[in-house]
């Protein structure tokens, strides 16, 4: 290292590339493309902060759970002296009290309705009820055709697409029930989510259930005083609608919009 | 009333209590007003009785919200990437039964009980997170291969980190070496946010420089850490 060529970046230079910080002057930056001294002086200071850091880093800080646990008050008296105490010297572990504090303060309890297969109370997947006098053209694929008419137990709900006065498609539906002790007013304010719909839905893998799950809706409204339902803009996409009546969760998949 | 409806909710079985709760849960998810009674009777039966029926009934129950709020992490991606969704969740439940039963917390509202369900969650995917950071950066040596330290390595990282720093005279290479590799602060944000303690970056960049020096002059007793490589 003594005898580096005049345009090689000095040591701190380096460091501050290593750090992803700095920016060379043109010539210097020309010299490490070019140079393996260089390459190799760069390499090693970042081979060496990496491996203090993959040792030291948060070494004996306490546990996210518990610095968790200690900001809502669930420790035991000596584990909060000891953390407040650490608190006074470890900034990253202040930063993160002080995040955790704001995250509990702004916390919403109930979060966005999801939907999961798994731990559903009562979740029926309506079907698409086909019309046997309709007239049969070859290639029809009744799932594709509009209106459509879907049932769920006593559940009917009737879906029109649209299109606003500005053109953009828009979903009418109106919700009824062949229970005549379910009146139109018991439906009244019930929450109707529109879910893009990646894929096929509830898929028995991990991976697709939870990004379903982690989805939240594209549209949402309630349904109104006479049952009826209004969505809109609907996108050109695929999309499940959720009904969410009070004690029974309707799901709606297979909804494209072309 | 209140009495009565104390002793039915005692004796009710504990399907029925599930079913209540998740009806409850979901008035709660609409925001619409619910009885938290059910929730918590199903939490008491599972964390001061012991009834094992009962926990599996509350880990039922909250395991939507759990899973809801693990994927709206602004973390869950670093998270996602190192252990399952199902992992999470059992963990979370796990760590929330011991501290409920350590603490001998009495939950009085289901807000109260999401509250702490979700700071569990939180504190579990933050030390995912640092773990992340950890392992993201190099594999170290395995136990027992010769690269291993004999003496100065070390499973308590703040024994580490004094023994690195009694390496370093100077106390702003040893105040850099803690906040650099101990805190993860980057150069800049150090400059920055300890003016009083540093001109500017680049007599942190020229301390950090001191540090791996000084380092590098132990390589006989740092091997382990600094790697063949560096000899």
């Amino acid at each position: 290292m003594d005898s580096l060529h005049t345009l090689a970046p000095s040591d701190e230079e380096l460091l501050s590339v290593a750090y992803d910080e700095g920016i060379l002057p043109e010539e210097k930056r020309v010299h490490l493309e070019q140079c393996e001294l260089c390459q190799q002086r760069l390499a090693s200071y970042i081979r060496i902060n990496s491996r203090l850091l993959s040792k030291l880093y948060r070494s004996a800080c306490p546990g996210g759970v518990e610095l968790n646990y200690y900001c809502l008050g669930l420790v035991a008296e000596e584990e909060r002296v000891s953390i407040a105490s650490h608190l006074l010297d470890c900034p990253a572990c202040a930063d993160d009290v002080s995040e955790i504090r704001r995250q509990q303060t702004n916390f919403e309890t109930a979060p966005p309705a999801a939907f999961s297969l798994r731990t559903a109370g009562r979740r029926l997947f309506a079907t698409l009820v086909v019309k046997q006098a309709q007239p049969v053209i070859r290639d029809m694929d009744p799932s594709k055709e509009w209106p459509r008419q879907y049932r769920a137990e006593a559940i009917d709900l009737s879906l029109h697409l649209s299109r606003s006065v500005n053109g953009e498609p828009m979903l009418l539906g109106i919700i009824t029930s062949a229970d005549p002790t379910t009146t139109v007013e018991s439906l009244e304010g019930a929450v109707v989510d529109l879910y893009s719909a990646r894929g096929p839905l509830f898929a028995e893998s991990e991976d697709a259930l939870g990004s379903e799950e982690s989805a939240a809706p594209l549209l949402s409204t309630r349904v109104d005083d006479v049952g009826n339902i209004l969505l809109e803009p609907v996108p050109v996409g695929n999309y499940v609608m959720f009904v969410r009546l009070p004690d029974l969760e309707v799901v709606i998949e297979g909804l494209n919009i072309d | 009333m209140g009495t009565q409806m104390d002793e039915a909710l005692g004796q009710a079985n504990l399907s029925t209590l599930a079913e209540r709760c998740n009806s409850e849960l979901r008035r709660h998810r609409r925001k619409e007003p619910a009885d938290d009674r059910y929730c918590l009777e199903i939490l008491r039966r599972a964390i001061v009785q012991r009834v094992d029926q009962a926990w599996s009934m509350v880990q039922q129950c909250f395991s939507e919200v759990v899973r809801i709020w693990l994927h709206s992490h602004p973390s869950s991606d670093i998270a996602l990437m190192r252990d399952t969704v199902d992992n999470y969740v059992a963990s979370t439940f796990s760590r929330f039964w011991y501290a409920m039963r350590d603490q001998k917390v009495e939950f009085v509202t289901l807000n109260a009980v999401l509250s702490y369900l979700h700071a569990t969650l939180n504190g579990i995917i933050m030390d995912t997170t640092r773990a992340h950071l950890r392992s993201a950066e190099v594999s170290l040596p395995d136990p027992g291969s010769p690269q291993e330290p004999v003496v100065e390595d070390s499973q308590d990282g703040g024994l580490l980190l004094e023994i690195l720093q009694s390496l370093l005279p100077d106390e702003g290479e040893r105040r850099v070496m803690y906040l650099l590799y101990y805190c993860g602060f980057k150069p800049r944000e150090i400059a920055s946010r300890f003016p009083n303690e540093f001109a500017d970056v680049k007599e942190v960049y020229r301390l950090n420089q001191n540090i791996i020096g000084r380092l590098r002059r132990n390589r006989d007793r740092l091997r382990w850490l600094l790697g063949e490589e560096e000899q």
